[in-house]
């Protein structure tokens, strides 16, 4: 096993990878280091998240902070995921950019749900408003929508190059909206304050608060990178069911020919 | 701890946020541990059957 995977990152090649034994081989040895790494670092970031002092504006809520912030990175990062499996389904056609778009999708879909919802609970007693149709909201309310119609869009069509394709096309179609919710606090007037951390100038936060929701930041993304390689390998696992389901469907078929031959 | 999340008036936002969290979070693990099982097994009985990678 680890030979296979010592051959396929000596070639250095992603199209290594398209062979599926070796994409399993190396999701066997990768991800239990991820999982560790990612419980690490949400042991450090919720010890961190508890030991901060309260903010002078938003009081204890300031703690909500340190998983509705993470989790909308992670919607908008599990989509340029998407983005890039989607160009490797048009340009390059590597077999595992559409098995690794279909199971990005769930999982971003889920991170999108935490940043609505954690955003929803911090906004009543910071705005007096659980929801406000203003852009940023509105615009990850899209997300969360573009999320659902992508999976019901995979579901839907049978003929799996034909599925990746229209996927991949509305996936590249729906990116535009990302810039809109990085953008949408500058461009409109939102409630939304402006970015704090993600700034061309540095982050504007104090290290006090800035320490946690970078530590959180970092385990909601290994979190990810483990559950999309295992969600992933379910993917790839899925396929070969099929192809299996497939040489029986055409196995009974063939018998029941020449069973009615014979008769 | 608990005392952050409970003993002020805003800890029901607070908690309520965390609970929902974990509660997603360990649904994705859920999700993805028990598809894979239900996956194995489907593929097992397609490699026994003959219809499987070496089938």
């Amino acid at each position: 096993m680890n030979a296979i995977v010592q051959k396929a990152s000596r070639k250095g090649r992603l199209s290594a990878l398209a062979n599926p034994a070796r994409f399993l081989a190396l999701v066997r040895v990768t991800w239990p280091g991820l999982a560790l790494a990612t419980i690490v670092a949400f042991t450090i970031g919720l010890y961190l998240t508890f030991s901060v002092p309260d903010d002078y504006q938003q009081g204890r809520t300031v703690r909500i902070m340190f998983i509705h912030v993470p989790a909308v990175w992670m919607a908008m990062g599990a989509y340029m995921v998407m983005v890039s499996a989607a160009l490797g389904v048009l340009v390059w056609r590597h077999p595992l950019a559409d098995v690794a778009a279909r199971a990005a999708a769930p999982i971003g879909a889920a991170f999108t749900f935490l940043g609505l919802a954690t955003g929803s609970i911090w906004g009543r007693p910071m705005w007096g408003s659980w929801w406000e149709w203003d852009a940023r909201l509105t615009s990850f309310l899209v997300l969360l929508i573009i999320y659902l119609g992508l999976i019901a869009l995979w579901r839907a069509i049978e003929e799996p190059a034909r599925s990746a394709r229209m996927a991949a096309i509305v996936i590249l179609v729906g990116a535009l909206n990302i810039p809109i919710i990085k953008f949408s606090v500058d461009w409109f007037t939102t409630l939304h304050q402006s970015a704090s951390v993600l700034r061309l100038d540095g982050p504007t936060m104090p290290p006090v608060f800035l320490t946690p929701l970078l530590v959180m930041g970092l385990a909601y993304l290994l979190f990810f990178l483990t559950l999309h390689l295992l969600a992933m390998r379910n993917e790839v696992i899925r396929r070969q069911i099929r192809t299996g389901q497939r040489k029986a469907a055409q196995a009974a078929r063939t018998e029941q020919i020449a069973r009615g031959k014979k008769q | 701890m608990i005392d952050t999340l409970l003993g002020t008036q805003y800890g029901g936002f607070i908690a309520s946020s965390f609970a929902i969290s974990a509660t997603v979070l360990i649904a994705l693990i859920l999700w993805v541990w028990l598809t894979f099982r239900s996956r194995r097994k489907a593929l097992k009985a397609l490699d026994d059957a003959g219809f499987g990678r070496n089938g």
